[in-house]
């Protein structure tokens, strides 16, 4: 059972941690303590040591190659520039913007912004400014062909499909140049918030594995640091108030004990990782940091506050459309643009009193003959689509267990109701489909992962596949070790999704209409072309 | 078959039909079964078949409603009273409870055309279903409704018991057994509580046909341990000593209301 896990302090002194220590201080705390269940003590995970015992074994570059001088929209770690107080940025729909609320920022010395670890990367690697601040495959290709695949993005840990491939051939990297997929690494069986072993529901086996790395002697399941190995999208880190929002005792979804902000002792509201594994956004850099970066110690408190401020001050949307012009012009729809998420009000958008964008009623009548007028009528229609049009949606764990019935007879806006993101306002990992058989196998690109085996044990089950599930990536189940929670993966926000396909956390829908199209079918919604098309195009303008 | 013949046979089922919900209205009554949902307009509604009857049992709702409806791919345990009144082809139960049963039965997937029937709209909780209101009017589903006033625990301070109620068969927290171990919790503190004394129980239920549905043993345990994680989790008051224990012999059914109210775990707390 967890207990107090917000009163205890972790025993080691912040900044001055090697991995070793850190791993010690994990043996330390487990001898004296008994949490149980995942999440974090002080601000380090459970799983953390372990991950970043994994990284520090795979190579580095001898001297980091950031190439200097590179003038396309990417933002080099450790370049100095300011990033103003407003900046926009193209992308195929047209511009994505972004709002430093609290002014222009100097990032020379900036955590967020230098390459703090050892691999060359930044959190601005894989959080672009031009890219909504998340990474757009398109990115990814331009530094390949940039930097001869030595940009830090490409860092053997997790940007390549595992570290033990040849570095520097294409064929090694296939996941990120492809689907724009990093490689997440996380310990088997699952960790306490104390570092200690969990006792999971289900075993879990490889049925096959293109990247070969769950079955690598160093990075594997069988390796003296046993790792599961999936892969993912970055996360957008912008809009932080709306994703951090909320936080009750107990989660709706299944009746459990949420998570606790280990400093504070508050709930939290378990929104901001595909898995839900770090519990703050605080948390999660000290992991990226010590993964992703390959830093070989913690980030000193300093360093922490820098990075929580810049994000908690940054916010992104769509500003520009190439079909619908400028988004954010006076007497347009509300819910549009980065000042919008600036001013909006976090809370629940289910509703007509406060639908989730908003209204789109200066946009609903359009002009004949005017193109411009013509594609924001088709907006305001998707809008409505996505508000009112119900369909049945069926067998999606944490959706149709909670209480509602299985199927029901809802919209898109009933799973993503957050206003202005999206996002689920209650903890929102869900077995969507795309992670297990069958429906992940709907799409193409989820060949190209991993396959596991989970048979779960007696008395436990997943709600609508029983006890034997095939899974390219288990999603939440990975951390909590529940049955229920195979296949689910925590929703993202909607804003500035123009500038970061593909989409999923798996990059198996390459664009909005291969991500409209998967739902459309999913769900047997019987979606018009139209009513399709205006979807993607309300989407586009997000 | 001829028109009359249809007409007489159609008859003779709505007369049977009729003589069975008069012979138990008013009557407890509790059937396994795969739920049936009937796809009406707003919203579906949900009904149980027993005995070659329909049972109505809810409507879709939200998670404010009293009730919860079923899923299909399991059976559930339908629970309520009798009632002399029909509802989208079904007699309907008031208080009705659908317990999800955790076995996975691909069979319960049976859709009904709506046939006529529409779903209540007053009955539909808050959501996006319904229609965005006019200038001037209210909107309909109303948004979620503010939560009553936490009642504010003073001296002088007792024994009291507070009862967390469980769906069949399972250790699943509702908002109603959450509900009740925020309360025991928070009059603990009030009280400055020196014990907590946590009992899981399980139950037999008494089923219309006569059989008794027996709670798996294990959830008397696991029940009591979920209130436990989840106090440890809030935090048990300083001082306070937590006792967590469970009774594996389940209740005598007795095909009332009493049988879903032994699924439970009572708190005890001493001040």
């Amino acid at each position: 059972m967890r207990s107090d896990a917000h009163r205890r302090s972790w025993p080691f002194a912040a900044g001055a941690a090697s991995l070793m220590a850190l791993s010690l201080a994990v043996a330390a705390s487990a001898q004296s303590q008994a949490e149980k269940g995942p999440g974090a003590i002080g601000d380090v995970s459970g799983q953390t040591p372990a991950q970043a015992n994994q990284a520090q074994r795979a190579p580095t570059p001898a001297s980091p190659n950031i190439t200097p001088g590179f003038t396309y929209d990417w933002w080099e770690p450790g370049d100095g520039q300011t990033l103003g107080a407003e900046a926009a940025y193209p992308n195929p729909h047209g511009q994505v913007g972004l709002l430093n609320a609290s002014g222009p920022i100097n990032t020379k010395g900036h955590a967020f912004f230098e390459p703090t670890g050892t691999n060359g990367r930044a959190c601005v690697s894989c959080h672009q400014p031009s890219n909504g601040m998340s990474l757009s495959v398109d990115s990814v290709r331009d530094r390949w062909r940039a930097t001869g695949g030595k940009d830090p993005i490409f860092a053997a840990v997790d940007g390549a499909n595992c570290p033990n491939l040849p570095q520097g051939s294409a064929a090694s990297h296939s996941l990120l140049l492809n689907h724009g997929l990093f490689r997440v690494f996380v310990p088997w069986p699952p960790k306490n918030a104390d570092g200690t072993a969990m006792n999971p529901e289900f075993t879990l086996e490889v049925v096959s594995d293109p990247t070969g790395c769950n079955l690598d002697a160093t990075y594997g399941l069988k390796s003296s640091n046993p790792h599961v190995s999936v892969y993912r999208r970055p996360r957008v880190v912008a809009n932080m108030k709306y994703v951090v929002n909320g936080g009750s005792p107990f989660n709706i979804k299944d009746g459990s004990p949420m998570d606790r902000d280990p400093e504070t002792g508050r709930f939290v509201n378990m929104n901001i990782m595909a898995d839900a594994r770090e519990p703050t956004p605080k948390t999660q850099a000290v992991n990226a940091h010590l993964t992703h970066l390959q830093g070989k110690a913690k980030l000193s408190d300093a360093q922490l506050k820098q990075i929580i401020d810049f994000e908690n001050q940054l916010y992104v949307a769509q500003s520009l459309h190439q079909k619908a012009g400028n988004l954010v012009e006076p007497g347009g729809p509300s819910g549009l643009g980065p000042k919008a998420m600036h001013a909006g009000t976090p809370g629940l958008g289910d509703n007509f009193e406060t639908p989730v964008f908003g209204y789109f009623d200066q946009w609903a009548k359009p002009k004949a003959g005017d193109p411009q007028s013509e594609f924001r009528a088709s907006v305001a229609r998707g809008m409505e689509v996505y508000f009112t049009r119900p369909f049945y949606i069926r067998d999606v764990t944490h959706l149709n267990t909670v209480g509602l019935g299985n199927p029901i007879k809802r919209t898109c806006a009933t799973c993503h109701n957050a206003r202005l993101t999206g996002m689920d306002f209650a903890p929102g990992w869900m077995d969507l489909g795309t992670g297990n058989q069958p429906w992940a196998d709907t799409l193409e690109a989820t060949k190209e992962l991993p396959l596991f085996k989970l048979t779960c044990k007696a008395g436990k089950a997943h709600p609508f596949l029983g006890r034997v599930i095939y899974s390219r990536d288990p999603g939440r189940a990975l951390i909590s070790g529940r049955c229920s929670d195979i296949g689910a993966i925590t929703m993202q926000q909607f804003r500035g999704l123009a500038a970061r396909a593909p989409y999923f956390s798996n990059g198996s829908a390459k664009d909005l209409k291969e991500l409209v199209d998967f739902y459309d079918k999913r769900f047997e919604a019987k979606y018009t072309d139209l009513e399709k098309q205006d979807l993607i195009n309300f989407l586009s303008v997000l | 078959m001829t028109k009359l013949k249809t007409s007489l046979v159609a008859t003779a089922i709505v007369a049977l039909c009729g003589a069975t919900a008069s012979a138990q209205t008013g009557k407890h009554i509790a059937f396994v079964s795969c739920p049936i949902l009937r796809n009406t307009e707003p919203v579906p509604c949900w009904l149980g078949e027993h005995a070659g009857e329909l049972y109505y049992l809810g409507p879709q709702g939200d998670l404010q409603a009293e009730f919860y409806p079923p899923q299909f791919n399991h059976k559930m345990l339908a629970e309520g009273i009798a009632t002399n009144e029909r509802y989208c082809g079904g007699i309907v139960l008031k208080q009705a409870k659908a317990s999800v049963l955790p076995d996975f039965d691909a069979t319960c997937n049976v859709m009904l055309p709506a046939m006529g029937y529409s779903e209540r709209k007053d009955l539909r909780g808050p959501g996006p279903s319904g229609h965005r209101p006019a200038p001037g009017e209210k909107a309909a589903p109303e948004p979620p409704r503010p939560r009553p006033p936490q009642v504010q625990y003073t001296a002088p301070f007792t024994p009291k018991e507070f009862v967390a109620t469980f769906d069949a068969d399972t250790d699943r927290m509702w908002r109603s057994a959450q509900g009740a171990m925020n309360e025991a919790l928070r009059y603990a503190r009030a009280a400055k509580a020196k014990q907590i004394t946590v009992t899981g129980y399980r139950a037999a239920i008494k089923l219309a046909d006569g059989k008794d549905f027996v709670e798996r043993e294990s959830v008397a345990m696991s029940r009591a341990k979920v209130i436990e994680e989840a106090i440890r989790t809030q935090g048990l008051p300083e001082g306070a000593k937590l006792e967590v224990k469970w009774v594996t012999r389940p209740s005598a059914s007795t095909g009332t209301e009493r049988d879903a109210a032994a699924r439970k775990v009572v708190i005890a707390v001493a001040p």
